[in-house]
């Protein structure tokens, strides 16, 4: 049978392409087009928060009489750097894992969330422009899905969105008529009015949840900020044990901006909060972290 | 603040000559393995283009890698998956469809053997077409698709035995052609 198979997947590897490969030159192009819209996305994140990123680090401990941390824009919009050999795999199976069968029940609510006009998006925000859809994945230019064996181990990932005022029609009003039932991460960054919340929820095979806490912890320990050049991206975990059987807040620092992750396992589910432009403070994040991780399932 | 500093490191004239042989080396192949993942040359060929723009991002690194090709397929299916999630309603109507139109005066057969694939389970269309069509071992579909060596044993298996009825079929219509 394989005999008969190459015979014909030889005539298959003949076809050519539709029209003619684009030359190199213009691959090239393409490339660094891609890699300086990109970067142009994370000055346009920055300059929309860089006017309310006046606090650092020392604020986001929470003491009494300093005002809530400002929170800046994701550091990077930079592309996924896909697997090399060994890689975690991306198959067709990852397009159902999208579409999660985790319980509904397992996320935070729109009255959680407390005061102000959230309200829950109706489509969700991916980091990525597929799967694996991981935050981490793209936090350093270092790291490679490949370097996370977790993704691996996860069986399934949802996510839900919620935003406030105008900033979450404007959201979703600009990946209108794309056709697709997913939110960009490019137009959630790019609003800047009002408050933007994402939270992640990944179920793992046996062991991969707390893998995953440690794959994080990797990325935040062992990024190196000198890969992003002169204008570094640094990460710090500032609290843990908050919430959950682990946890981790994560400060992403780049100039004078700070933003906040939540990171929370409970058995093999995790769930991470990651808050856009905003100016919630740590306690409200943390306060946060505790009642979605009182949601997750303990099997 | 001169968001402009932010860029990414100068890649060297010898990594463009690097890269640009390596794009006319193995564009073919990575071509070939997305149109039969695809069965659309046309959503193929983009998603082959739009992989080797992101391997030029990171070709000063990509380039230390063992197989980079391996990156660049890889790159090309998670784009191509992205385009079939966004158009899933669709493509689930497709699976009852006929297969989408051929490219320009194709070769018969070619475009016999990309409709039977299309016929399969996506999962065993994978690992048929990295295994038979891109060459891996059963070790390396396997790693590349992160399931166990008997999950590809037994994909390849069933898939062989689909495509075998499928094409078997296609041979006795064009027999019994006028």
């Amino acid at each position: 049978m394989s005999e008969h198979l190459d015979r014909w997947f030889d005539r298959l590897r003949a076809q050519p392409p539709p029209t003619p490969f684009v030359p190199a030159e213009e691959v090239r192009r393409r490339g660094q087009r891609r890699r300086y819209r990109q970067y142009g996305l994370v000055a346009v994140a920055v300059l929309a928060t860089t006017g309310l990123a006046a606090t650092g680090l020392g604020k986001l401990a929470g003491s009494p009489g300093t005002a809530p941390p400002p929170i800046a824009g994701p550091s990077t919009a930079a592309d996924a750097l896909t697997s090399p050999t060994g890689a975690p795999p991306v198959s067709e199976d990852d397009i159902s894992t999208i579409d999660s069968q985790v319980d509904g029940g397992w996320f935070l609510t729109t009255a959680d969330l407390g005061e102000g006009d959230w309200r829950q998006l109706a489509a969700m925000v991916l980091y990525l422009d597929g799967p694996p859809d991981w935050l981490w994945a793209v936090a350093c230019p270092g790291f490679t899905p490949a370097d996370h064996p977790s993704l691996a181990l996860r069986r399934e990932l949802a996510l839900r969105s919620w935003g406030t005022g105008a900033g979450a029609d404007a959201v979703e009003t600009a990946d209108a008529g794309s056709g697709r039932d997913w939110l960009s991460q490019d137009a959630f960054i790019r609003q800047k009015e009002g408050l933007r919340l994402v939270q992640a929820v990944d179920l793992f095979q046996s062991g991969g949840a707390h893998q995953h806490l440690a794959d994080v912890r990797r990325v935040v320990e062992e990024c190196d900020p000198s890969d992003w050049g002169d204008d570094p991206v640094s990460y710090q975990i500032v609290r843990t044990g908050f919430a959950g059987d682990e946890s981790l807040l994560i400060t992403e620092a780049w100039r004078d901006s700070v933003q906040l992750i939540a990171v929370v396992r409970v058995g093999e589910v995790v769930t991470t909060l990651r808050l856009y432009d905003s100016q919630a403070d740590l306690n409200w994040l943390l306060e946060l972290a505790r009642v979605a991780a009182a949601r997750l399932p303990r099997a | 603040m001169q968001p402009e500093r932010r860029q990414p490191r100068v890649t060297g004239v010898e990594d463009q000559a690097s890269f640009d042989a390596f794009y006319r080396a193995t564009r073919q192949r990575v071509y070939v393995c997305l149109v039969a993942l695809t069965r659309d040359p046309s959503e193929a060929q983009d998603a082959v283009h739009e992989a080797y723009a992101r391997a030029w991002q990171h070709w000063s690194r990509l380039k230390r890698y063992d197989d980079p090709e391996a990156w660049v397929r890889t790159v090309a299916r998670r784009v191509a998956v992205s385009r079939w999630r966004r158009a899933r309603n669709r493509l689930l109507a497709q699976r009852r469809a006929p297969a989408p139109a051929a490219p320009p005066e194709p070769d018969p057969d070619a475009v016999a053997l990309l409709t039977a694939l299309g016929q399969l389970p996506p999962a065993q269309r994978t690992a048929i077409v990295l295994h038979h069509l891109v060459g891996l071992s059963v070790a390396d579909v396997a790693a590349e698709t992160g399931v166990a060596e008997g999950t590809v044993k037994a994909r390849l298996s069933r898939g062989r035995r689909a495509l075998a009825r499928l094409l078997e079929t296609t041979e006795e219509a064009y027999v019994r052609a006028p």
